[in-house]
């Protein structure tokens, strides 16, 4: 999203109080039977009207020249679909791809009212039934259509051995997703129509990071930029060196000595009109230079690296609430620590204390990676994330070492957005930014033969956000990738359309021709990427 | 009660203030707030903030529209909360909204004055005054208490789509607009 439409949302807030007034008094009225009718025929002549006058400026659109393989890059791009690989080249297997792109589930699915209220399985049956009602109101077909915009796609490989003896290979299928994504993403793998069996190998996070204001901040970090084009994934596949992170051994930290200050037991007084927010801060004396902290469990904070002070503060919960909050010192111990309670979490300098506040502070010597397995174990949101994604904790737990030692406060190259040192800042962004990931197995093909591996996925698309472009709107994209990080030796690779004539084609370089039938396509192996939009035909 | 006695009570350091106002605009304000964050424990916690600002400054303010003072705490409290999650979840919550916006932003290349937020806001305020009632409620339903699609059309006895054009045309209004007075964002 950009600065000026954030700012536009922002501003709004200083609509008048009529106008807020009025929006929370809008009620929106439902027209009469015989009005509705009426304005159904309306609304018809109103839709053929407008969808003849769009598709004729898009297909005047296209003729400009829209679709080129610069032109086109969507504000959320999907990554691309990659070409299988093998462990190790071997010059006697020869591969042939035939890859299929298949709509689907484009197909709109009726969901009924009752369906709808028994998905909401949080809420009592009393409940249920007030929504069940509420549908009914809505809906008063007994429900609506729903469609997907992801696509299904076969990437099919027949792998020839030309030597005289069997060849047992690795082979690697490259993927990407965020890890919470995995379980919708993650591709199946067969051999000869048998399920393969797989280990799951997971890059680093494949983006960079950019500045809050755009051009007002070429060198800014604190926000995240996800690769969003095809070359962002070949730059980041090119040298090999990000497959060869992800297949290498985790990151340790384990040698890394560090002094804990643990805090439990926070106390102090409740809340009321003169303690809004009872605050504990802690305090310290520290040399920037020689000293990193690391928290866990505060949220506020204030920092002076000229005067070598740094203030870390958490809200003082209830009792029966409690909580445990932790400060990592690398390097030198800090000094002149010292716990006070405030009035509320702000860092004024005319901020009143508060007495009757403190805690429980233990403080003992540690190493770090023992430190950040006890701390994310005992961190619920991280175990609820383990359970989402069906990941094991060690597995979850590389991914968020190599974010937090590549872009974090112990990173020569650390960024603005984990800048503050708070663990927290890395757990829930683990599963979020997206990544390649590969499936790998073993395959045996014998001398003289081919063999078969399949893999098969749910694809989302690339798309942009609410016509933010409007040469974009309402048009999805897919693409593949021909060679990139392969060093299979391909002897041909075609590609299928099952439109299943839910789509019409807006822009790409496959070589479809829908009216003419053509949906099988070769394609041109020197051609790195291929492309395809498309756009709903109706709803 | 009314939202004078409320507002009186905040005035009168009563701890029904906060009372009356969760009984009166608690749901109204989780619902912007869970409309823009998309998590019931945040929106719980801002709205609980809401009512600590109102009563941080309740006196000195004595708000006219108690309703739209709170509304607009929390809105902002929400927003502010939104910015530090940083939340990547796309297309949810206040993303999609602004997103939705993004389409409103004029193609007016370099003005060479910086509008202020007030003024911006005062022109949209000016576009939403030639609005008919329908389209105003609309608009605001959606980009101001960031109602969804599908609520709004279903209590309108519309489908989705139908909405979803009504609302395109009045973004696209607004963009026009906002060009006409050369705001520049």
């Amino acid at each position: 999203m950009s600065r000026e439409s954030q700012r536009l949302w922002e501003a709004m807030s200083g609509l008048s109080d009529e106008k807020i007034g009025q929006g929370a008094a809008f009620v929106p009225q439902k027209r009469t039977h015989r009005r509705r009718w009426m304005a159904l025929a309306a609304c018809l002549v109103l839709v053929l009207g407008v969808g003849a006058a769009w598709r004729f400026v898009r297909f005047g659109a296209n003729a400009g020249g829209e679709g080129s393989e610069d032109g086109v890059t969507f504000q959320v791009y999907a990554g691309p679909v990659f070409p299988l690989a093998l462990g190790e080249a071997d010059d006697a297997i020869t591969a042939f791809r035939t890859v299929t792109l298949d709509f689907a589930p484009w197909e709109p699915v009726w969901i009924s009212n009752e369906e709808e209220a028994a998905s909401r399985t949080y809420l009592t049956e009393a409940e249920r039934q007030d929504v069940l009602e509420q549908y009914n109101q809505w809906f008063p077909e007994g429900g609506y259509y729903q469609n997907s915009d992801d696509i299904r796609v076969t990437d099919e490989y027949v792998l020839t051995n030309a030597a005289s003896e069997d060849r047992t290979v690795t082979v690697r299928y490259p993927f990407a997703a965020p890890l919470y994504s995995l379980q919708t993403l993650r591709p199946s793998l067969t051999a000869e129509g048998e399920a393969l069996e797989t280990v799951l190998r997971i890059g680093a996070y494949s983006g960079g990071f950019t500045g809050v204001w755009g051009a007002d901040d070429p060198g800014g970090s604190s926000n995240l930029y996800q690769a969003d084009s095809w070359e962002d994934y070949r730059d980041l596949l090119a040298d090999g060196s990000y497959l060869e992170n992800a297949l290498g051994p985790a990151p340790e930290v384990d040698g890394i000595p560090v002094i804990v200050y643990r805090f439990t037991d926070p106390y102090g007084p409740e809340a009321d009109e003169d303690v809004p927010n009872p605050t504990l801060r802690v305090s310290m004396d520290l040399d920037y230079g020689e000293t990193t902290v690391l928290s866990y469990g505060f949220h506020a904070g204030a920092f002076d690296a000229q005067a070598g002070t740094m203030m870390k503060g958490f809200s003082i919960p209830d009792p029966e609430d409690g909580g445990t909050y932790y400060l990592l010192v690398l390097g030198e111990d800090v000094e002149n620590m010292a716990v006070r309670g405030y009035v509320t979490g702000g860092t004024d300098a005319d901020t009143k204390e508060l007495a009757g506040c403190g805690a429980t502070v233990e403080r003992y010597e540690s190493d770090l990676g023992t430190m950040l397995r006890t701390i994310l174990a005992s961190d619920v949101s991280w175990q609820d994330h383990l359970t989402e994604t069906g990941l094991g904790f060690e597995t979850c737990y590389r991914a968020f070492l190599e974010l937090f030692l590549q872009y974090g406060v112990l990173s020569d190259s650390g960024v603005e957005r984990y800048a503050f040192g708070n663990l927290e800042d890395y757990t829930g962004e683990t599963f979020l930014i997206d990544r390649v990931c590969w499936l790998e197995g073993t395959v045996t093909i014998p001398a003289g033969g081919s063999l078969t591996v399949t893999a098969e996925m749910t694809k989302s698309p690339s798309f942009d956000y609410a016509c933010a472009h409007t040469e974009n709107r309402g048009i999805y994209g897919y693409d593949l990738v021909t060679a990139l990080g392969s060093q299979l030796a391909f002897t041909g690779q075609e590609a299928v359309l099952e439109d299943r004539g839910l789509v019409e084609i807006a822009f790409q370089n496959f070589g479809f021709d829908l009216e003419a039938g053509v949906r099988r396509v070769e394609l041109d192996l020197t051609q790195a990427h291929y492309y395809l939009g498309v756009r709903r035909i109706s709803e | 009660m009314e939202d004078g006695q409320i507002v009186a009570l905040y005035w009168a350091r009563s701890q029904g203030a906060i009372a009356a106002s969760e009984e009166k605009y608690g749901a109204l304000c989780r619902g912007i707030s869970y409309n823009i964050l998309r998590s019931h424990e945040d929106a719980e916690e801002c709205v609980n903030d809401t009512w600590h600002r109102a009563w941080d400054t309740m006196p000195p303010q004595r708000p006219q529209s108690l309703g739209a003072y709170l509304c607009r705490i929390v809105r902002n409290l929400s927003i502010d909360r939104w910015r530090a999650r940083k939340s990547l979840k796309r297309g949810e919550g206040l993303e999609a909204l602004v997103l939705e916006l993004e389409e409103c932003v004029p193609a007016v290349p370099s003005a060479e004055e910086q509008w202020e937020t007030e003024e911006i806001a005062a022109a949209v305020e000016r576009w939403l005054d030639t609005l008919e009632d329908r389209d105003r409620g609309l608009f605001l339903r959606r980009y101001w208490y960031g109602d969804s699609v599908k609520d709004l059309a279903g209590r309108l006895g519309w489908s989705p789509n139908r909405l979803a054009q009504r609302l395109g045309r009045l973004r696209k209004g607004l963009r026009r607009a906002l060009e006409e007075e050369g705001v520049s964002l």
